[in-house]
């Protein structure tokens, strides 16, 4: 179980952008993490996995533990390595110029064991598309087949716990179908519990069994899953049953501004 | 025109040279945007650790091993000490700083091994080469097999073995790298490390083939004008761009010095050619296609 208790961050040890964020995980479960652009759900992560000094961020206050150990000041690849966490960033964080093997090798690579060319086979059956394009390079794979090879990625790190950073960004609705399947065969099959950040609430909602609702670096709202799907706040704010048309133009600039960014 | 095929020979033992040496660079550029303005003296390292390698008196396989081991061991300590206490800054300021680890390794040569020049003995047998107009000596066959084999060696561990692959990985993107579990720390000292040994190489057969000299390490300044002509992260880039330069500046020396008189002109060539290159293609001749999917 990964715990979060009363975490705040700052960066720049000014900008403060956590203010006292507490969650909890269950074993077995996926659990959402639902918020607008710079709600924070990408520092809480980067907080999680041991990132954060490099985007010259801190935890002032709180605690997160994994199965009781704490992580506050632990390496991120120990992190990875020994507590077998392991933190799939916003953006299909692959590596370009390698082939798709070669993205799979180097990710396993923290934990070369025997059992890796088995392993390998084992994560290519999630994802068909990949098998039969080995040796292109992944920076030209469609968005899909990156999102892909990054979980693939994610999975041969042999993790226990997985966070997953916004994995819907900038797909077609087809493939955010593809690829939340995926996910909650990976937490069934592999016995992997899943942290989901999402802005898609409706699909995350869907896979998982609990959830919390983030704004301006709070927790504003949790309850399992099924609640909040029936929830009225969650329905105008997430999904856009009430005010469709206003969603629409923030979700249309957004993936804008998205392809801006990635472009 | 008898000449020609000679010329062109000796031009490409010459640049074989310079591709180890760029390609030296090419691999810490690669992984973190640093130039190396050390490597030459990375070279003389090479060459001096041989010479003392080889006075332990071991058999030949045994001193090369032990020169790729304490070549391999320097580098990481260089890195340890000088590179890795400016991580995370502007590559700019460890790119000075290799300037000046540049001319503090000099000075340490100069106190080690003295000003006199050394030349190695390398028992090998005799592989002289005659073929028509074309004759090569042994030290030059040698040259080329060594360098021939150093490339692709280097070739080999950086394209297919899981540790190339993880260099590579990290080179990309150290915080990808890490989340990913590779200890990117790790990665850089073992970038430094392999960078070293390649140079040494190079440096061996700059040694050998004329002498050991405390500033030997003057030739890494060839390998600026073929890593830029290569466009700075492209290793076949290096490869092809280091030849030219090589084949470029024997050509000048067999019939331009001697027509004109300008002795010494060769020296100059590489940069000349380096000058009419980034004119007309200003990114290099080939320097990484980038990825751009629309
Ligand atoms: N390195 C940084 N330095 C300073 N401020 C930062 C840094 N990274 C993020 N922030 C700020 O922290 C806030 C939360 O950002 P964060 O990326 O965690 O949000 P998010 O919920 O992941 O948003 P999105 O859905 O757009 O990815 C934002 O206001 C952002 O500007
Ligand atoms: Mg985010």
């Amino acid at each position: 179980m990964l715990e979060v208790k009363n975490l705040t961050v700052v960066y720049n040890g000014v900008i403060s952008v956590l203010h006292g964020v507490s969650l909890e995980a269950r074993e077995g479960a996926i659990t959402a993490l639902l918020g607008g652009n710079g709600s924070g759900k990408t520092t809480l992560m980067r907080a999680i996995s041991g990132i954060l000094t490099i985007y010259e961020g801190e935890i002032q206050e709180g605690n997160i533990e994994l199965a009781k150990i704490k992580l506050n000041h632990l390496k991120a690849v120990d992190i990875t390595k020994k507590l077998h966490l392991t933190y799939l960033m916003e953006g299909r964080p692959v590596f370009e110029y390698l082939s798709i093997r070669e993205n799979l090798i180097a990710a396993a690579s923290c934990r070369w064991d025997s059992a890796v060319p088995k392993d390998m086979e084992r994560v290519l059956a999630f994802f068909p598309p990949l098998k039969n394009r080995m040796q292109s390079k992944a920076g030209y794979l469609s968005g899909g087949e990156q999102q892909m090879l990054a979980m693939g990625m994610a999975l041969m790190t042999n993790p226990r716990f997985l966070l997953l950073d916004e994995p819907s960004l900038g797909l077609a609705p087809i493939m955010v179908k593809e690829i939340f399947k995926v996910i909650s065969r990976i937490n069934r099959e592999r016995k992997i519990d899943i942290l989901l950040s999402e802005q898609n609430a409706m699909v995350a909602l869907r896979i998982s069994s609990y959830a919390y609702v983030m704004e301006n670096g709070r927790v504003v709202m949790d309850g399992s899953s099924i609640e909040l799907i029936e929830n009225a706040d969650i329905q105008e704010a997430y999904l856009g049953s009430k005010d469709a048309g206003k969603k629409d133009y923030k979700e249309a600039k957004r993936y804008k501004r998205r392809k801006r960014w990635l472009g | 025109m008898d000449f020609l095929l000679q010329a062109m020979f000796v031009g490409i033992i010459k640049g074989s040279i310079y591709v180890i040496i760029a390609l030296s660079m090419v691999i810490i550029y690669k992984s973190s945007e640093v130039f190396n303005f050390a490597v030459g003296e990375f070279c003389t390292l090479g060459a001096i650790m041989f010479f003392f390698a080889a006075r332990t008196g071991l058999p030949l396989p045994l001193v090369f091993l032990l020169f790729v081991i304490l070549c391999g061991l320097a580098g990481m300590i260089i890195e340890k000490i000088v590179i890795q206490p400016l991580m995370g800054r502007d590559p700019l300021s460890t790119t000075l700083v290799t300037i000046g680890l540049s001319s503090f390794l000099v000075g340490l040569f100069q106190i080690t091994i003295g000003s006199t020049p050394i030349s190695l003995e390398i028992k090998l047998p005799v592989l002289m080469l005659e073929i028509g107009d074309l004759f090569l000596t042994s030290e030059q066959v040698w040259s080329m097999i060594f360098a021939v084999l150093a490339i692709g060696l280097l070739l080999l561990f950086y394209q297919f073995s899981r540790w190339g692959i993880i260099m590579r990985a990290t080179a990309e993107g150290q915080v990808k790298a890490m989340v990913f579990g590779i200890n990117t720390r790790y990665i850089l000292t073992l970038t430094w490390a392999i960078a070293a040994i390649v140079a040494a190489m190079g440096g061996l057969v700059v040694a050998w083939s004329g002498t050991l000299t405390y500033n030997m390490g003057i030739i890494g300044l060839v390998a600026i004008p073929v890593v830029l002509v290569a466009g700075l992260d492209s290793i076949g880039g290096c490869i092809i761009g280091g030849i030219l330069i090589g084949v470029v500046e024997s050509l000048t020396s067999f019939y331009f010095e001697d027509a004109t008189g300008l002795k010494g002109f060769r020296s100059v060539t590489p940069y000349l050619f380096l000058l009419i290159v980034l004119m007309i293609r200003p990114t290099g001749l080939f320097g990484q296609v980038r990825i751009e999917r629309v």
